[in-house]
C-alpha cells in the first residue's frame, strides 16, 4: 500500500525515523513534553515528532529515568512543575502484568490488581502536581494473555484492566488538564499479538512491535495535536467511486451503488454515513467532483443516500483541476491548508492534489472504499478531546456562511451589507461557565491569535476569577443565526494598566469589524476599573497575518518593533466611548 | 537483503535514531565502533527489522543485534 492509500502510516519504520530530523522547520510550533517513562520511550521520540510534523509541530521531548514514576512526580512537585506544556506518562500493561508475575506470594490477579491500583494513586498525585501542564495519559491496552481464559473479564485481570481504564477516563472528566490517549483501541484495531514484542520487552524493556509503535506515534501525535488546535477541520471529498460505487456520468442516478441493496453500495453507505458521522461531530464536508451538477443532485436525492447536497458547506462541481477548486473551497471556508483532507478513489487525482496544494492531506484506498475511513482513524485526523455545543454549532454556521457571502454579493457597499446582518455582539466580562469553548477557542484559533498564548483549563479558571485578571468573551448572533462564541480575550489589570495577554477569534467572522466593537467594549469596561492605559502585543506566528495590524487600526502606538512581534499602548482616556457606539459600525453590543 | 542493501538500511536507522547527519557502515563495524550506536539505537533496529523486512526475532538475535555481521547472519537466515 502506497503512502497516498494509507497515509503516512504506509512507509517504513526506517523512513518514518529518518524523515522526522528532515522535517524540522523554524516555522514550526514547539511544544516542551515531559515524559515520566514507565517503559522505554524510544524510538516513540522519533515516531511521534515524524507525525507531529504534519501538524507543523515539533515537540522538544525530555525524557526521565526509567522506571521512576513516583521519582518524577517528587521532581515536579520541587522545581520542574511549570516547566512543560505537557506531561506525558508513557506506560503499557506488559509491565504490569510482568511485574505482577514476579511479585511473591500473590497470584497474578491480585498483584496486578495491586499495582494498577498503585498506579492510579500515583497518577491522582501527579494530578495535583502538576500546577500549569497539561498531563497525557494512556488507557491501558489489554494483557498479551488471559489466566482463566473468559472468565478473566468477569473477575481477572481483563477486567481489572477495564476498571483501570474506567477510573482513567474519570480522572479525564474530573479534570480539565487531563488528556486521554486510546492505546486500548490503537492496539485492538492492530491486534496484541501484532501489539506486543516480548523479544523487545525483555531485551530493552520497549514492549511494542514496530507496528504498533507506527500506530501509537501517529496516533499520539493527533492526541497533542487536538491539545494544540491542530487536528484537521475539513474533509473534502470526491463522488463517484468514493461516496458510492460507479460512475455517475455514465450510468445516471439509477446505475450507481449506495445502499443494501448490494456488496458495493453497503460499503460506501458505510463511508457515507462516517461522513455524516464526522460533520454530526462538528467537521466540516465539503465536495470536489469532476461531474455535472445536475446529475450528482438526483444522486443525493436517493433515498438510500446518507448524505444531502446540502450536507456540503462548499461544493465545486466541474471539469476543473481538482487542486484548483481545493484552493477555492479552502478559501470559501477560510480554513488552512493544514487543516483539509482530501479523499478520492482515483490516485492520480490524489498526486495532482497533493502535488499542488501543500499541506492538504490525502487518502485514497486500494480495494475497498472503507480504507479510507480506517486511514482516516489510524491517522487520528479529526482527533477531538473535547465536544462542545459550538463545535457541532461551527457546521451550521460554516453553511450559513455560504448564505451569507451569497448575500454579500447582493449590496455594492459593504457596509450596507454588514448593517443587513443586524449583528448583535453579547459581551461576557469574566464568565467561567463555558470554560471548554473559552479553552478550546483559545488553544485552537490560528489565524486571529495575537500572542499564541495556550491555556490549560485551571489558567482559564483563575483568569475568570483571580481580582487582577479578566476574560473577556463574546458570542454573536446575526439574521443568519447564532455563531456562538466567536472571540474572548485574556488579560491583567496591574495598577492602572491593562494588559492583554492573548486575544483570538474565530475565523467565521472576520472582516466584520467586529475588531474594533470588541476593543470599544473592553474600553468602556476599564474606566468602571479606573484603567487609564492598554498595553498589548502581536507575537507574528506563521499564520496570525490577519490580525497583526489590529491594534494600529484601532489607533493604539506602536512603542517596540522587532522581527518577531509588535508592542503597542493605548491611552484609555483619549476616547470617550459609551458600549454599543458604532466604533464598529453596525454591530448592536451589549454586556451580558 | 544483500550485504550493500543492509549496510544502506542500517546507516539510516543508526544515524536517525543516534540524531546524527549520516554515518558510513562497514561489515565489520560493531557497536562498539560506531559513535551513538547505544542500547536505545539498538531498540530503534530491531522495530525497523520487524516492522520493515518482517523478521521474527528469536530472543537469541535480540542479543546479536550489536553488530553489522551478526545482523547480516539474522537477515539472511
Amino acid at each position: 500500500m502506497t503512502s497516498y492509500q494509507s497515509g503516512k502510516l504506509g512507509l517504513p519504520l526506517s523512513k518514518i525515523l529518518r524523515a522526522q530530523k528532515i522535517s524540522n522547520s523554524a516555522d514550526f510550533r514547539t511544544i516542551n513534553v515531559k515524559v515520566i517513562s514507565e517503559v522505554t520511550f524510544e524510538p516513540l521520540d522519533k515516531i511521534i515528532s515524524f507525525f507531529l510534523a504534519d501538524y507543523q509541530l515539533l515537540p522538544s521531548f525530555q525524557v526521565g529515568g526509567f522506571d521512576q514514576l513516583n521519582h518524577q512526580i517528587i521532581n515536579l512537585e520541587k522545581e520542574e512543575k511549570n516547566s512543560f506544556e505537557l506531561i506525558y506518562v508513557h506506560n503499557s500493561a506488559l509491565k504490569v502484568f510482568v511485574k505482577s508475575n514476579g511479585m511473591q506470594r500473590l497470584n497474578t490477579t491480585d498483584a496486578f490488581e495491586q499495582i494498577m491500583n498503585d498506579y492510579i494513586k500515583s497518577i491522582k498525585r501527579l494530578i495535583d502536581v502538576a500546577g500549569r501542564s497539561t498531563i497525557l495519559l494512556n488507557l491501558f491496552e489489554l494483557p498479551p494473555y488471559r489466566i482463566r481464559g473468559s472468565h478473566s473479564t468477569r473477575s481477572g485481570i481483563i477486567k481489572i484492566t477495564q476498571l483501570i481504564n474506567s477510573q482513567l477516563l474519570s480522572l479525564c472528566d474530573d479534570n480539565k488538564n487531563v488528556l486521554i490517549h486510546d492505546v486500548n483501541y490503537i492496539s485492538a484495531n492492530i491486534g496484541l499479538t501484532n501489539w506486543y514484542d516480548f523479544g523487545s520487552w525483555a531485551s530493552f524493556k520497549q514492549p511494542f512491535s514496530g507496528l504498533a509503535l507506527k500506530s501509537f506515534g501517529a496516533s499520539i501525535a493527533s492526541v497533542i495535536a487536538s491539545f494544540l488546535g491542530r487536528s484537521k477541520k475539513l474533509l473534502i471529498t470526491d463522488f463517484d467511486n468514493t461516496l458510492w460505487g460507479g460512475v455517475i456520468g455514465d450510468t445516471g442516478a439509477e446505475g450507481i451503488e449506495i445502499g443494501v441493496d448490494s456488496p458495493k453500495g453497503e460499503i460506501f453507505s458505510l463511508v457515507q454515513s462516517y461522513i455524516y458521522d464526522l460533520m454530526a461531530s462538528g467537521v466540516i464536508i465539503a465536495a470536489c467532483s469532476k461531474n455535472e451538477e445536475e446529475n450528482v443532485k438526483s444522486a443525493f436525492e436517493k433515498s438510500s443516500s446518507h448524505l444531502v447536497m446540502e450536507d456540503f458547506s462548499s461544493k465545486k462541481i466541474n471539469w476543473f483541476q481538482k487542486s484548483k477548486n481545493i484552493i477555492e473551497i479552502i478559501n470559501d471556508l477560510n480554513v488552512s491548508k493544514e487543516s483539509a483532507v482530501f479523499i478520492d478513489d482515483n490516485p492520480a487525482e490524489i498526486l495532482e492534489v497533493s502535488s499542488n496544494v501543500i499541506g492538504c492531506s490525502c487518502i485514497s484506498y486500494e480495494s475497498i472504499a472503507v480504507e479510507m475511513i480506517q486511514s482516516i482513524d489510524a491517522l487520528g485526523f479529526f482527533e477531538s478531546q473535547t465536544l462542545n455545543k459550538d463545535d457541532i454549532n461551527r457546521i451550521q454556521s460554516y453553511k450559513e456562511n455560504t448564505y451569507r457571502v451569497e448575500s454579500s454579493h447582493s449590496f455594492s457597499n459593504y457596509d450596507d451589507f454588514l448593517r443587513s446582518l443586524e449583528m448583535e455582539a453579547i459581551m461576557f466580562w469574566n464568565t467561567s461557565n463555558n470554560i471548554e469553548r473559552l479553552i478550546s477557542l483559545n488553544n485552537k484559533t490560528n489565524q486571529f491569535n495575537t500572542n499564541q498564548l495556550t491555556l490549560s483549563a485551571s489558567e482559564v479558571v483563575n483568569y475568570s476569577e483571580a481580582a487582577d485578571k479578566f476574560i473577556l468573551s463574546v458570542e454573536l448572533n446575526d439574521k443568519f443565526g447564532p455563531l456562538g462564541v466567536i472571540s474572548s480575550m485574556f488579560g491583567e489589570l496591574i495598577d492602572d494598566r491593562c494588559i492583554i495577554a492573548n486575544w483570538v477569534m474565530s475565523c467565521r467572522v472576520f472582516k466584520r469589524k467586529l475588531e474594533q466593537c470588541i476593543l470599544s467594549s473592553l474600553l468602556e469596561k476599564l474606566k468602571e476599573f479606573q484603567i487609564n492605559s492598554i498595553h498589548a502585543s502581536i507575537k507574528y506566528s506563521d499564520k496570525n497575518a490577519y490580525c497583526r495590524e489590529v491594534f494600529e487600526e484601532f489607533g493604539f502606538k506602536e512603542v517596540n518593533s522587532s522581527l518577531g512581534g509588535k508592542e503597542y499602548y493605548f491611552d484609555v482616556n483619549e476616547l470617550n466611548l459609551k458600549v454599543g457606539d458604532k466604533i464598529g459600525p453596525n454591530i448592536t453590543t451589549k454586556f451580558s | 537483503m544483500d550485504q550493500i542493501s543492509l549496510l544502506s538500511f542500517l546507516e539510516e536507522v543508526i544515524a536517525s535514531a543516534s540524531d546524527q547527519e549520516q554515518i558510513t557502515l562497514t561489515i565489520e563495524d560493531t557497536a562498539d565502533t560506531v559513535s551513538g550506536w547505544d542500547s536505545l539505537v539498538t531498540v530503534s533496529i530491531a522495530a525497523a527489522l520487524t516492522e520493515e523486512l518482517n523478521i521474527q526475532l528469536t530472543i537469541d538475535d535480540f542479543d546479536n543485534l550489536t553488530s553489522v555481521k551478526s545482523i547480516l547472519e539474522i537477515v539472511s537466515k
